[in-house]
């Protein structure tokens, strides 16, 4: 190597570093059109991206289009024919479960921080689609020669977003994580809520026609009521509770009991029969309390295993005895209960502490369902057209969450089941599972309403939305079961032997170890599950329910009085298939996070 | 090291198919308490096979074994009980990695033991110290090394208070550089006078720590005797092959 070479060499070192060449023209030179054929598939798909952009805008801001039949019926699409002045109800019940939800986020630390860098590309591209699309409006409502006002408005609010999120992303700094992702939820939600005060929706006018008009009060009102509870309740619990793990097993236990009390008492607001409660379920309930207490707290007792099993199985007898008399249905109920209770005794047993413990629990347990069938029995003094006094979106959302809640367990068993040594509960299973999958739901749902009455023991009587529920939870269990089953089976042999070798039980193992780590395998395929059970609870329309697709689909189109709304199905139909979008794609985001969250303990 | 008279465990005529295949050929050997037993042996001698049967992971299907006056059989019926005073240590360590460190340590004082949390979680500590590595314990098992897994799963297994030990092949998964760190860990547990049963090819180790080395070929014990016995005056033809080979 020559002297001068050497020379040169170290004054190219001494050049700061370029930057490397970026921008929208290198972008799209090497992502659009890098080649010939590749320049060809870009400009085809983008004429029809733009083709379908054009007709939907088109379409959805045409001048016949009645999207007043939506906002005028939007009370019906929620909640059906709930009386309206008893609304307090059901907002009072979005309050607790919101109250619920904010301090569940603040206990789990559910938030990250984002940095503004990444919050300012969201808003731009935010910004520019709404751009976008707002040109296109202007470009139709200028063609129709009709004034462009909105679309003009629409244009700058894209725009000055999109300027906002440019500017955010310049820096040195905006790379750093800073701003707390609840929060930028925070003000994302408020955008809507600040709409609803501002904008101006098609509303029908009596005798024909529509006009533009502001929100009605009674919507816009309790919805900011309802955010600003939100926000705060989030604030307090994140000052007062946040990240302590001493209050997530409460949480939980009031997630699981808020669904019965909203469902059952402050929606459904039942007039309890005191004269049946003093003569019947109180003696029963307070027997079964005490006498079960006490059996509960000798079974718990680690040197009489075969107690517990000997109660259980004898409780479990009396069960199935019990169908062969007459009795009220708390007794079998509480039986069956006894008997799981006696026979998982052997696994929570321990010292008087854990004793006195398991038996408590049994008390309050019994308190708990003898009440809960109490307010079964009782009738509602809610009163509505459909004999339902759920409808709507407001029947949609319990379906698939009791449906969800009551598949999940029984899926579980099914799996443990499936994939257990003892071949009798493997075939059970597995029949099970094939021929409830071998069986559209539609056809459960017909069998549920047409054929189980048959079936069912005399004085058996059960109300059309609950045995929706268990027709969706039986059918949606055994597809759960495969999926759990799938996880059970990526677990390693050595899993199994570790748990033995430190002289776990069955259960033990099962509890601990081994159905854990398959829930947590199998997370995405189970918000699958949830998904399309959330879905499919439109299906309940076959039996004469009216969940929020049918309202959409064949009420609206159908009214006649006070508007006339004959024959309008486009609308509400692209309404709801936007709620159901909005709906699914916030759970399947949701469940991204979890799974990152839980990904920090693999390995 | 004080190895008591008492016998711990009994082998008798152990045999042990799987299928049409005889992993076992009649094994016999007793431990006493607080003895320190090396296995060693080719590669499918039946060496893992044999411990194995010892918590009845594996179940024998003819001979005897007893452990702590206790007949490994079809009806034991508190297998549970038994396997919870014979601790196990495995090649693939077998930590459980949906819990953190301390978490695998307590699980089962917890659960099997029914010991209370403040009480299995101090415990806990101990042990982590008494191994080495207390500052781990809030880590997932996924985040430690090879070495550090393998003495959180002593660590585990000691937990239970166990009154047998059982290794099989405990440093074979692991890097040259973190074989002594466990076998340190070992080391200290045998001259605490824990009866172990040790499957290895840690020559050195056998040694140092080993009352007594038996050495399995086909499903049988060919040869035992003291270390010094094996590593100066084998006497078997296959014993001095397999050393040969070895050393
Ligand atoms: N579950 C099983 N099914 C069938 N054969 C088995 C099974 N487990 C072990 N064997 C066979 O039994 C024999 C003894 O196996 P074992 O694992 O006890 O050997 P080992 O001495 O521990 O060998 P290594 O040093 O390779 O671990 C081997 O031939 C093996 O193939
Ligand atoms: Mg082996």
């Amino acid at each position: 190597m020559s002297d001068d070479t050497f020379v040169v060499h170290t004054e190219e070192a001494e050049l700061p570093p370029e930057p490397p060449p970026h921008g929208p023209m290198v972008w799209a030179r090497t992502n659009l059109f890098s080649s010939v054929t590749n320049t060809i598939l870009s400009v085809v798909f983008g004429g029809i991206t733009l083709l379908f952009f054009w007709n939907m805008v088109g379409f959805i801001i045409g001048e016949d289009r009645r999207w007043d039949a939506v906002t005028a019926n939007m009370r019906l699409l929620m909640v059906q024919a709930y009386p309206q002045e008893q609304s307090v109800r059901i907002w009072l019940s979005l309050a607790i479960i919101l109250v619920l939800a904010m301090a569940t986020l603040a206990v789990w630390g559910a938030g990250t921080r984002l940095s503004r860098y990444a919050v300012g590309t969201t808003l731009m591209t935010a910004g520019a689609f709404l751009s976008f699309l707002s040109l296109i409006a202007t470009l139709h409502l200028v063609l129709d020669s009709r004034t462009a006002v909105w679309g003009l408005g629409g244009l700058v609010v894209g725009l000055v977003l999109a300027g906002v999120g440019y500017q955010m992303r310049q820096g040195e700094e905006s790379k750093v994580p800073q701003i707390p992702s609840l929060m930028v939820t925070a003000v994302a939600l408020a955008v809507p809520i600040a709409a609803f005060w501002v904008i101006q929706v098609p509303t029908p006018i009596l005798g024909g026609g529509q006009e533009l008009a502001p929100v009605a009060l009674s919507t816009k009102l309790p919805l900011t009521i309802l955010y600003l509870i939100a926000v705060v309740s989030y604030l307090v619990a994140d000052r007062t509770i946040g990240e302590q793990e001493r209050f997530r097993g409460p949480l939980v236990a009031l997630w699981v009991l808020s669904f019965p009390v909203i469902v059952m008492v402050i929606l459904r607001d039942p007039i309890i029969p005191y004269d049946l409660v003093t003569s019947t379920y109180l003696p029963i309930g307070a027997a079964f309390a005490i006498v079960g207490a006490v059996v509960m707290w000798f079974v718990a007792d680690p040197t009489k295993k075969e107690a517990g099993l000997g109660v259980g199985a004898l409780i479990f007898v009396l069960f199935l005895l019990s169908w062969a008399i007459s009795v009220v249905m708390v007794v079998r109920i509480l039986l069956l209960m006894g008997a799981l209770f006696a026979l998982s005794a052997p696994t929570f047993a321990g010292e008087q502490r854990a004793r006195l413990r398991y038996a408590g629990v049994w008390f309050v347990s019994v308190v708990l369902v003898t009440y809960f069938v109490v307010l079964v029995v009782a009738e509602s003094s809610i009163r509505s057209e459909s004999g339902s006094f759920l409808g709507g979106l407001m029947l949609t959302f319990p379906l698939a969450i009791a449906g969800m809640a009551l598949s999940f367990p029984l899926g579980v068993l099914l799996a443990l089941g499936r994939t257990s040594t003892m071949p009798i509960f493997r075939l059970l299973s597995t029949a099970y599972i094939e021929v409830v999958r071998g069986v559209p739901l539609i056809t459960w749902l017909l069998v549920a309403f047409v054929l189980l009455p048959f079936f069912l023991p005399p004085g058996v009587g059960i109300q059309g939305v609950v045995r929706a529920i268990f027709a969706v939870a039986f059918f949606s269990a055994a597809y759960l079961a495969e999926n759990i089953r799938g996880g059970l089976q990526s677990i390693g042999k050595g899993q199994y032997e570790a748990a033995k070798a430190l002289g776990m039980t069955t259960v033990q193992m099962t509890v601990f170890i081994t159905l854990p780590q398959a829930l947590r395998a199998v997370i995405p395929a189970l918000v699958g599950q949830v998904i399309a059970l959330f879905k499919d609870t439109s299906l309940v329309t076959i039996v004469g329910l009216f969940d929020f697709l049918h309202i959409a689909r064949a009420v609206i189109p159908n009214q006649s009085q006070p508007f006339n709304f004959i024959g309008v199905l486009r609308e509400p139909l692209l309404f709801a298939a936007l709620v159901y979008w909005i709906i699914t794609f916030s759970m399947s985001r949701a469940s991204l996070r979890l799974e990152r969250k839980l990904g920090l303990g693999e390995r | 090291m004080a190895v008591s008279d008492k016998d711990i465990i009994v082998c008798e005529g152990v045999k042990k198919w799987f299928g049409d295949f005889q992993a076992l050929k009649g094994v016999t050997t007793t431990v006493k308490e607080g003895e320190v037993v090396v296995i060693i042996g080719p590669s499918g001698s039946g060496k893992s096979t044999f411990i194995r049967c010892i918590n009845r992971l594996e179940q024998h299907q003819e001979g005897v074994i007893v452990v702590d006056g206790v007949e490994m059989t079809n009806d034991v019926r508190n297998i549970e009980k038994i396997r919870s005073e014979v601790g196990m240590v495995f090649q693939q360590f077998n930590l459980f990695p949906h819990l953190t460190v301390l978490d695998n340590i307590t699980l089962a004082p917890l659960w099997v033991r029914k010991r209370t949390k403040t009480d299995a979680q101090e415990r806990g500590m101990q042990l982590l110290n008494r191994v080495g590595i207390p500052e781990q314990a809030e880590k997932y098992p996924g985040q430690l090394s090879g070495g550090q897994q393998q003495r959180v799963a002593i660590a585990r297994a000691l937990a239970m208070e166990p009154r047998i030990m059982l290794f099989d092949e405990p440093t074979s998964a692991l890097d040259p550089e973190m074989i002594k760190e466990v076998l340190d860990a070992m080391k200290e547990l045998a001259r605490s006078g824990m009866t172990m049963i040790v499957v290895t090819h840690e020559m050195g180790f056998a040694r140092e720590v080993a009352d007594r080395v038996l050495f399995f070929d086909y499903g049988t014990i060919v040869e035992e005797g003291t270390p010094e016995h094996f590593f100066t005056n084998p006497q078997h033809d296959r014993t001095k092959l397999f050393l040969s080979q070895i050393l």
